[in-house]
């Protein structure tokens, strides 16, 4: 890594960690898997600072969160090959076990969230959660923008319909 | 119901339409209660998921994480204690984080704001096209480049308001004018000007300049919702001001 932009980057990475942890919340479901992939994802972004670009087609946020969402698909394929495949049933257990501190409002949503297929999870944290730009989501998540603008029209729809009349 | 697409309702209520897409739909929703209802719940959703995510970003992150980027703090008197400021210098952090139900609450009591007519015309009047963008005339912009958010005086025609920083690091910040038509609008700092990329009819009451954000039409704080990542507080604001919001 190039010496000169270390102490940037890490700054910089540490202004976003709040939202970094935010969207892996979303995706994972649970605290501390969550974190785990964070620190994965710090720990590649700082291996590979010198392949970003500044400011070309979308700038550090979209670069990071993509790192992060690799991460956590690293960790599904993983958890795949050691027959830990995270089953809808299971997935809804963890609702019990609350990230949220147990706010009725955070328990639905995350419950809500958990149905979804992962990449409209992952459409959703990054342009309703963590606002970016609809460019900038699509290169996070390496698709087409139309790609990202149709899951989320689906993610909606079907959150909608899971929290119900009380939106 | 207006023969309006899912597509691009979805991508107004994201932000993602320039200023004339933007005031095309924001006047096609205001015309019709079926779609200002799939707006509603569109914002209501996008509150709702914000507000129980919300809380995530607010912890303190584990040491374990600011390890991997050297940023744990050296002087671990209270080893047990996972919890340590985020950062120790003192940088535009903003003193308060801007609750979405607040927002929402706030844009429900607001009619949907609309306009577009003669004022863009006038070269004195608050807003200004210019090389096909819409910016801030002579007057709002020097208003916007001055005026802290404290400052702004009740009646006045023009008043700058709630400022914060966007996605992509840029300064906005919210104003109101008051002409013949009081308008609320949103712009945002770059290429050296003010570019507007919201604006609305702002409620209009005599004489009362109630807190910054009252008063702004739907529309807006609707981008604001969208936009918005870190809200400035005042000292954030004198600090972003006195850079030439750079």
């Amino acid at each position: 890594m190039n010496r000169a932009m270390e102490p940037e980057m890490r700054e910089r990475l540490c202004d976003l960690l709040p939202r970094l942890r935010r969207f892996a919340r979303g995706l994972a479901g649970n605290a501390h898997d969550a974190d785990d992939v964070v620190q994965t994802a710090l720990e590649r972004a700082l291996a590979r600072a010198d392949q970003f670009r500044e400011g070309q087609e979308y700038g550090l946020e979209a670069w990071v969160f993509g790192i992060v969402r690799n991460a956590w698909l690293d960790e599904l394929r993983a958890r795949q090959r050691r027959g830990r495949v995270m089953a809808p049933a299971e997935l809804g257990e963890n609702v019990g076990q609350s990230p949220f501190d147990g706010q009725d409002q955070a328990l639905s949503v995350e419950a809500a969230m958990a149905r979804l297929p992962e990449e409209q999870r992952a459409a959703v944290m990054l342009v309703l959660v963590e606002g970016l730009a609809y460019r900038e989501a699509a290169a996070a998540l390496e698709v087409p923008i139309g790609t990202l603008t149709s899951r989320l029209a689906r993610a909606r729809t079907a959150l909608q319909q899971f929290l119900g009349e009380d939106l | 119901m207006t023969n309006m697409s899912e597509e691009r309702l979805l991508a107004w209520l994201d932000g993602e339409l320039d200023a004339a897409d933007a005031a095309e739909v924001a006047r096609a929703v205001a015309a019709d209660p079926a779609l200002a209802e799939r707006a509603r719940r569109e914002r209501a959703l996008r509150a709702r998921l914000r507000g129980a995510f919300a809380p995530v970003a607010d912890e303190a992150p584990p040491q374990r994480l600011l390890e991997v980027l050297g940023m744990a703090q050296e002087s671990a008197a209270k080893p047990q204690d996972t919890v340590v400021p985020l950062r120790a210098r003192a940088t535009a952090t903003p003193a308060r984080r801007w609750r979405w139900p607040e927002w929402t609450a706030l844009a429900a009591s607001l009619l949907l704001g609309v306009l577009f007519g003669a004022q863009f015309a006038r070269p004195q009047g608050p807003v200004r096209m210019q090389d096909g963008a819409l910016v801030a005339g002579t007057g709002l912009a020097r208003v916007l480049d001055t005026q802290l958010a404290a400052d702004a005086r009740p009646g006045a025609a023009l008043a700058a308001g709630m400022s914060f920083r966007d996605g992509e690091g840029r300064y906005c910040r919210t104003f109101l004018a008051r002409g013949e038509q009081a308008l609320g609008g949103l712009a945002c700092h770059g290429g050296g000007r003010w570019n507007v990329v919201a604006l609305g009819e702002a409620e209009n009451r005599q004489g009362e300049l109630r807190q910054a954000a009252s008063g702004l039409p739907a529309s807006v704080l609707a981008e604001v919702d969208a936009r918005q990542v870190q809200m400035l507080d005042a000292a954030a604001e004198r600090a972003a001001r006195d850079a030439g919001w750079r």
